[in-house]
């Protein structure tokens, strides 16, 4: 178990769901077949605990995106190798039990819905029954602080309004695991600076666990509870480092000297 | 104080904010004359027109039977009022029809078409053909076949309106965002959620599209069905003038054909600015 006491107890809080969030064994990713194959990924062991804040982070062609996406079941099952578990099922099985809600790079919002229409389209989509809990989607528009803006088009809002329509979407089903593939890459620094604190503030009400695709090194230690460094070609993991600054974290924490160590390790790591 | 509206990063909104800014005040109305001349303008071009084809018919003595005068082609109108409104029903029921029958099939045939690729490569080339077989060469084997019933009228409409609202709907179908596709797959969603909620709200710009250029192609559809033959419509009337050199006539159903034409586009434009009020092409005008 890794992490500080905070962390600690939000994973025991759930030790009851034995199965990890996210376990992968050997996993490798290969596109295309015979000459034209290319390797994304080669034999990763990962294993994210229920309520754990993980960020993967690597330059491109690393496969941090390929992973993510394996987990979600988007990737033809021909091209996985190995073994990957989602709460203890297959990543299909983990599909059709809502268990996760993907939050992609772009907000891939649809252009014709409205912020609330958006926002309820989980709920449109998904039965009842196979919802594993709800949030009134209302509430998650103020949570994401979208309030007044309810009935606007997507195309009326600024990136960083529509990237949090598209976080709160993501929440609507109360998913267990929220898997994050550059949320921020496309937000200017001040928005991103304060969607970090968005999203802590946001997780901090959930139970769920994150992984989080990023491009940088400083997005990754301010909001994760471990940083998982790969390489490419073919992409792997090069190392695993523990946060332990305490939560609730603030801005302030950046500016720390063992915030700067910190990046520096996960720097040299990545042969920077 | 001036009530400013906040908008963007900072979230605000309806915010009462004391600034040194000067806001300019709300557009005026323009005075009521300037008004008037914007709004008939477009109309203007056309009086002057017509006003220069009747200066042009009498200063060259042109003969009424090669181009009459305007008056006389609206006259050709107060002549027989009910026959040729009678008519110019005849070719726009005609041209709805058809229009009608081509959108129902065409775009339930793209439907079929994006759901499954072994049906699109079995039957598109085929559909190649149908488009490229000039409708004035099948019209007159339609009349053969149904008779004098408006009929081989509206299937010529169909036929000519037909191909763009398949080649264009499908389009649409297939180009939806593949993360949007990849975001119902993250939900589990239906292949008809799918299509429901993203595939069909996706190509209702691309049909719009398609609806402009089919509309009017069906009115010309009608008009050649009744060219080739059978009673009835404006198509049929231009013939009989044409033989009886009834040139007025002949212009009178030249004009109104247009007029028709403007119609149908016309009424997709109005459905298209109600229905895809968020697509960028609307969202401009």
């Amino acid at each position: 178990m890794s992490g500080t006491p905070l962390a600690q107890e939000r994973v025991a809080a759930r030790a009851e769901e034995a199965a990890p969030a996210i376990e992968s064994r050997d996993l490798c990713i290969v596109y295309g077949r015979g000459s034209r194959a290319v390797v994304a990924l080669e034999g990763v062991d990962l294993r994210i605990d229920a309520g754990e804040f993980v960020a993967l982070i690597g330059p491109s062609g690393c496969g941090k995106s390929s992973f993510l996406r394996a987990v979600a079941d988007l990737l033809p099952a021909r091209t996985l190798q190995g073994t990957l578990r989602v709460e203890g099922k297959t990543t299909e099985d983990a599909r059709r039990a809502n268990s996760f809600a993907f939050v992609f790079q772009d907000p891939v919002l649809a252009p014709w819905r409205t912020v609330m229409q958006n926002v309820s389209l989980p709920l449109e989509v998904v039965p009842p029954e196979r919802r594993s809990g709800t949030r009134s989607p209302r509430e998650l528009i103020d949570l994401v602080g979208l309030t007044g803006f309810e009935d606007v088009l997507p195309s009326a809002l600024s990136g960083g309004m529509r990237q949090r329509v598209a976080i709160a979407r993501a929440l609507t089903l109360e998913p267990s695991i929220l898997l994050m593939d550059e949320p921020f890459g496309s937000l200017d620094e001040l928005t991103r600076d304060r969607m970090h604190d968005e999203l802590l503030g946001i997780w901090s009400t959930t139970t769920a666990s994150v992984l989080l695709v990023t491009h940088s090194i400083a997005e990754a230690v301010y909001l994760a509870d471990r940083v998982v460094v790969m390489t490419p070609r073919p992409g792997r993991i090069s190392a695993v480092l523990d946060i332990d600054f305490p939560r609730p974290r603030s801005a302030a924490l950046k500016t720390t000297v063992e915030f700067l160590e910190k990046t520096n390790e996960i720097r040299a790591r990545l042969g920077l | 104080m001036k009530s400013v509206r906040g908008w963007g990063s900072e979230m605000t909104f309806d915010q009462e904010l004391l600034v040194r800014a000067q806001i300019p005040a709300e557009d005026e109305r323009p005075p009521v004359g300037l008004r008037l001349v914007r709004r008939f303008r477009v109309v203007a071009v056309l009086l002057l027109t017509v006003a220069l084809w009747a200066i042009a018919v009498r200063v060259f003595e042109v003969k009424r039977f090669i181009v009459p005068s305007p008056e006389l082609v609206i006259g050709r109108f107060f002549d027989t009022p009910e026959f040729v409104i009678r008519e110019f029903m005849v070719t726009l029921l005609e041209a709805s029809a058809g229009f009608g029958i081509a959108a129902t099939l065409g775009v339930g045939l793209a439907i079929l078409l994006a759901r499954s690729a072994l049906l699109e490569e079995l039957l598109y080339p085929y559909l190649n053909i149908i488009r490229v077989t000039p409708s004035i060469a099948i019209a007159p084997l339609l009349v053969v076949w149904f008779g004098h019933t408006p009929t081989p009228h509206i299937i010529v409409a169909t036929i000519i309106s037909f191909f763009p609202i398949v080649v264009t709907t499908l389009l649409g179908l297939r180009s939806a965002d593949p993360e949007l596709i990849n975001l119902m797959a993250t939900l589990n969603a239906s292949p008809q959620a799918v299509f429901r909620k993203v595939r069909l709200p996706n190509s209702l710009p691309y049909l719009f599209a398609s609806f402009r250029i089919s509309a009017p192609l069906a009115v010309i559809g009608a008009l050649v069905g009744e060219f080739a033959g059978g009673t009835g419509g404006m198509g049929n009337v231009l013939i009989v003038s044409r033989s009886n050199l009834d040139t007025p006539m002949s212009f009178l159903m030249i004009v109104l054909s247009g007029f028709l034409g403007i119609l149908f586009y016309g009424v997709v434009v109005a459905g298209e600015r109600r229905l895809i009020r968020w697509h960028p092409s609307v969202q401009l005008d």
